[in-house]
């Protein structure tokens, strides 16, 4: 029923779309993102460069489009490592109690009251640059997120009577976990994942504007609008086209996130 | 604050021009791409800004024409010293001071020990200095009475001035103050020179006002701020909008001309030939080790197009010394096998050949500062079309400085700015005593050349030695046609250091060459 | 309240502890050396070795934290590798810039959030409901960064509108300067508010006793601006104090784009010079905010809700 929803079926369209962009930008792009010209440097939006050049002469369309890959990849990859990772350490904490649980519920409460940014500067900075050290870097910064989440709700669920149940005829932990746990409490873990997706595009950027994330010469759009703002004079086109990319992919995925979350979990629809 | 006669004319033609900044009290002021400011010790700073600047507050024994570089031991005039000669072995330099020449605030005259302590702090082991290598050859400084200092040096150097002498670290301390102030020194110094220092402020830079009793009397425009803006869109735009005087340029191709299209008021100022930037090709890194590898990079890089995408900033490198500096060579005097002109269909048959038909990775780093960047972007870009993949990191300045410390680099660009001194970028990238450590105690010659290979030791030796400088030029001449034989190190590109200044501001010359910082001792603003 | 305090304090401890290692951890995995920072690639290997051992750092890393933790707990900051300031020093010249544009955002957030997100609530999918809820959208994806660069490109470039970059000197001049910095942020932080604020008036419109209160015949402005209004308060405190951590946050990149000082610049630069000392006490700074804040939040929770007090 949720699909029927127009704003839904339109924010899935754009992913859908920024999907095949992703997957075929060799195809789309009219342009090598990287290939230089020195003579073709910071020329205006024509026939030939719908968004212009950068200083390099590298044509800008070309790069944004090829951006779309880093920007989606470590967009929905590090919010689903830190669900992983986090969901895990969660339901440890919340299904077997006692000194694993109050360490692990006070490191993310530790954590959690940092904002992700903080977090993202402190580990980027410390793992230095690169795809996997991005990468950790976001899920690092997610991870309590899911933590949190999976705990309380292991909790309220472990403590249901079929639980007690369920142990006291012998089945195993694994089989408890993997057949009574994990269905309960997969519906928020969704809902928090959709939400924080459109988050990890935009601190992908903020980072990589930063300098701490996706390096050059391979574009994303938080580094073409640091190298943009270095040419500021050049041409303004890299930095309004590259933000207007982050915007619209967030916005999308923050609908969808609403969207799912109001799907799954209808008390909360306002 | 003392107001001279001049500077309140300069105030008043300023306001005239410039109504809308009426209440703006018409000082100069430079903006310069830094966080803040680091020490005003001459001795210690490493900042492009902190040298700004120091070189308004200090003074050096002897000075070129303003705006240009001393190449030749003729070129330099006297400035703290009046005149100075030298033994016929070029290893006894004796320089006459100026008398009566007075420090700011109130610290006495300048006297043989300020001289002495300067250049002793510099040779003392035990005191931290950041370049101790320009001052390595000096055995002992001596001051036969208070107006005269002697150096004796290790081994002769006929261009001395240029070498020791006219360098950041040469600006003559006050001693009294320095030993008075301590570590307080760096953020309050004592100097002659034409600007003395009134308050250093981490947010807003740095305010100083003219030395009223400066030798050559006080400077043409009173107040002076050096501003610390780090980010080049900033400094821009604070230029464009006529705040600022002066900022120092970006080092990214397109950026003068992006200027020049928004601000007709806006000339620059650029040395030639500025910074010097080499490759350095790790020799122990298969396959660098072959030398049809390495002269295929050497073919499949297009200097001239990297210089000419950098427009009237970028000059050509041919060999390591910059064509500007006595001991270059350059492409009309070498033997043809020698001159490397861009040929990718000849460096992917050389690749062929040394069995890499099928293409090459090299993974190596560099460093976000936009010159390295953009450099070393071209560079990859380039290599790629003769099937050499640069998988290339980039670093923050620091860990790259670090890790090319630590022989991690495979191939490691260099930009340094050198005085001109034909032997100086010879002994920190080829001499084997400066070849590079894995455990950080080694120099910065990156490519072993000299201990992976044979290098050309002996004849940095007898350069050394070489008490005459023609012949010393020649010795150097030698070593740059070795290296482009043996290509260890490749010169890539000469890049300006540019200031844009508005053109209200008059300078009082022009600036052709010379380190990456000038005197501001005569400039004003035009009415 | 004052068992609360103490409370609160007390759990604070583990968590001072918590962030100080790993503080001390992340600076110590950062590659770079602060000696060949100050002194510059081509620093001679001696010269190297003679910094480091000035500035400590050839003490075992045992030692150093050890003297780290200490030093930290006592807000005992040292000296900047840099330039041998005083690192109070330096934090007081930085921290008002970035107090002054949080209180700044913060201010702007409210004046535009919370009124859009009641008339909002109020106004149920009308037109204004309707513009709001997709500018908060839209406010919730744009990057601030990039929100702050169309700023300085429009605004202060193109129109001239506003100041390009600095603080400003004198009162006036100042806020002049805080302006843009403050709107960017703000708008973003507005966005959030009038969501939050919608959703609250909502929930509370919808209670019984605003319903009791209507059907007693109590005016339609009464009944929003007196009953839901004053309820609604509490999540939208709260709320908004748990995201003055975020706009703190988010402060980096503006103060970084409007060339502004600031604790967020401190640290972005005290990282790339590898300067230790500044780096900790920066995060030390922001970790104190964090705590203050969480504590204020919850002292407040339990001062305007009467039911927690026994908690």
């Amino acid at each position: 029923m949720f699909l029927r929803r127009p704003v839904v079926r339109v924010c899935l369209g754009v992913i859908v779309a920024l999907g095949l962009i992703a997957i075929f930008a060799p195809a789309i792009a009219p342009y090598d993102p990287v290939a230089q010209s020195v003579m073709a440097a910071n020329l205006d939006p024509s026939a030939q460069h719908w968004l212009g050049t950068d200083q390099f002469g590298r044509d800008i369309l070309s790069r944004i489009i090829f951006g779309t890959r880093a920007s989606l990849t470590l967009g929905l990859l590090s919010p689903l490592i830190a669900a992983v990772c986090g969901s895990l350490l969660g339901i440890a904490a919340g299904y077997f109690g006692g000194l694993a649980d109050r360490l692990i519920g006070r490191l993310t409460d530790i954590l959690l009251a940092f904002p992700a940014l903080l977090i993202g500067i402190m580990v980027a900075a410390a793992l230095g640059p690169g795809f996997w050290e991005l990468v950790s870097a976001l899920a690092i910064s997610f991870a309590p997120r899911f933590a949190r989440i999976a705990r309380a709700s292991t909790q309220s669920v472990r403590a249901e009577n079929y639980i007690e149940a369920a142990v006291a005829s012998g089945l195993t932990h694994r089989r408890i976990l993997l057949r009574h746990i994990l269905p309960n409490i997969a519906g928020p873990i969704v809902v928090v994942l959709t939400l924080w997706v459109a988050t990890a595009i935009r601190l992908e950027a903020t980072l990589s504007f930063l300098g701490l994330g996706t390096q050059a010469p391979k574009p994303s759009w938080g580094n073409i609008i640091r190298d943009g703002l270095d040419n500021l004079f050049g041409s303004p086109w890299p930095i309004v086209s590259a933000g207007a990319a982050i915007t619209l992919t967030a916005l999308a995925f923050s609908l969808i996130g609403d969207a799912v979350r109001d799907a799954l979990d209808p008390a909360s629809q306002a | 604050m003392p107001i001279t006669r001049r500077s309140l004319l300069a105030a008043a033609a300023s306001t005239a021009a410039l109504p809308a900044m009426a209440q703006d009290s018409r000082g100069l002021s430079i903006a310069l791409s830094a966080r803040a400011p680091v020490t005003l010790n001459p001795q210690l700073t490493t900042l492009g800004a902190d040298n700004w600047a120091c070189r308004q507050i200090f003074d050096t024994l002897v000075v070129p024409e303003d705006g240009t570089f001393a190449i030749t031991p003729a070129d330099f005039r006297p400035a703290l010293a009046e005149r100075w000669e030298s033994s016929p072995d070029a290893k006894t330099w004796t320089f006459h001071l100026r008398k009566g020449v007075a420090f700011q605030k109130d610290q006495g005259e300048l006297t043989a020990e300020d001289v002495v302590f300067t250049f002793a702090r510099q040779i003392d082991p035990s005191v931290v200095t950041s370049a101790k290598v320009l001052y390595a050859n000096i055995a002992e400084v001596t001051a036969p009475d208070p107006l005269t200092v002697q150096f004796r040096l290790k081994r002769p150097d006929p261009l001395f001035c240029g070498s020791s002498i006219y360098t950041m670290g040469g600006n003559i301390l006050s001693k009294k103050a320095f030993q008075e102030r301590g570590e307080k020194f760096a953020l309050d110094p004592v100097g002659t020179g034409p600007y003395a220092v009134d308050r250093v402020d981490m947010a807003k830079g740095i305010t100083l006002s003219g030395h009223k009793g400066h030798f050559r009397g006080p400077p043409a425009t009173n107040d002076l701020r050096v501003l610390y803006i780090l980010d080049t869109t900033a400094r821009t735009l604070a230029f464009l909008s006529g705040q600022i005087d002066m900022i120092e340029g970006a080092r990214t191709p397109g950026w003068m001309d992006s200027i020049r299209r928004r601000a007709a008021f806006a000339v620059f100022d650029g040395t030639k030939p500025g910074s010097v930037n080499t490759l350095q090709i790790n020799l122990t890194r298969k396959p660098l080790d072959d030398l049809r590898v390495r002269q295929a990079i050497r073919l499949g890089i297009d200097s001239k197009a990297i210089a000419d995408a950098y427009g009237e900033m970028g000059g050509q490198l041919f060999g390591l010394n910059p064509t500007q500096f006595a001991g270059s060579v350059s492409d009309k005097d070498l033997p043809p096998e020698l001159r490397y002109a861009y040929d990718p269909d000849r460096a992917k048959k050389l690749l062929a050949d040394a069995g890499f038909a099928g293409g090459l990775a090299i993974p190596c780093f560099t460093s976000q500062r936009e010159d390295y960047a953009a450099i070393m972007l071209m560079v990859q870009e380039q290599l790629r079309k003769i099937g050499i993949n640069l998988d290339m990191k980039i670093v923050d300045h620091t860990t790259m400085q670090n890790d090319n410390r630590k022989d991690l680099n495979a191939l490691a660009l260099l930009s340094s700015s050198y005085p001109p001194v034909p032997t100086q970028v010879i002994l920190e990238q080829l001499a084997s005593v400066a070849e590079v450590k894995p455990d950080g105690s080694g120099g910065t010659n990156y490519s072993h050349y000299g201990v992976a290979m044979p290098g050309v030791d002996k004849l940095i030796q007898q350069a050394l030695d070489e008490p005459d400088f023609a012949r010393r030029v020649a010795l150097c001449q030698e070593v740059e046609r070795q290296v482009l034989r043996d290509l260890p190190d490749i010169g890539i590109i000469t890049l300006s250091y540019v200031i844009a200044r508005n053109k209200r501001v008059d300078l009082g010359y022009n600036v052709k060459s010379g380190y990456a910082y000038w005197p501001l001792r005569t400039a004003k603003i035009k009415a | 309240m004052i068992r609360v305090i103490i409370q609160r304090l007390i759990d604070a401890i583990p968590t001072a502890l918590v962030v100080l290692s790993l503080v001390f951890i992340a600076l110590h995995i950062l590659p770079g050396d602060p000696a060949q920072a100050i002194l510059g690639e081509q620093a001679t290997p001696a010269q190297l070795a003679l910094l480091r051992a000035r500035l400590g750092l050839d003490r075992p890393l045992v030692v150093q934290y050890a003297v780290f933790v200490w030093d930290a707990l006592r807000l005992h900051f040292g000296q900047s590798y840099m330039n041998n300031l005083p690192i109070s020093g330096i934090l007081a010249e930085n921290l008002p810039y970035t107090i002054e544009l949080t209180i700044g955002a913060t201010i702007l957030g409210v004046l535009m959030g919370v009124p859009v997100g009641v008339v909002s609530a109020t106004h149920r999918d009308g037109a204004v409901d309707y513009g709001a809820r997709v500018a908060a959208l839209l406010g919730l994806a744009v990057p601030d960064f990039y929100l702050g660069a169309l700023f300085l490109i429009f605004l202060s470039l193109g129109l001239g509108w506003f100041p390009i970059n600095g603080v400003g000197e004198g009162f006036v001049d100042r806020l002049y300067h805080l302006f843009l910095p403050a709107l960017t942020l703000g708008l973003i932080k507005a966005a959030f508010v009038s969501r939050l604020t919608r959703s609250t008036v909502l929930e509370v419109l919808g209670r019984n006793y605003v319903r009791t209160a209507r059907a007693k015949g109590l005016g339609e402005t009464r009944v929003i601006y007196w009953h839901a209004l004053r309820n609604a308060l509490l999540p939208v405190v709260t709320g908004l104090g748990l995201s003055i951590l975020s706009t703190l946050s988010g402060s980096v990149a503006i103060e970084l784009i409007f060339g502004r000082p600031g604790l967020g610049r401190m640290l972005i630069d005290g990282v790339a010079t590898r300067d230790y000392p500044i780096v900790q006490a920066g995060l030390v700074v922001f970790a104190l905010f964090v705590v203050l804040v969480n504590l204020l939040m919850d002292l407040l929770n339990v001062a305007l809700d009467p039911r927690q007090r026994t908690a």
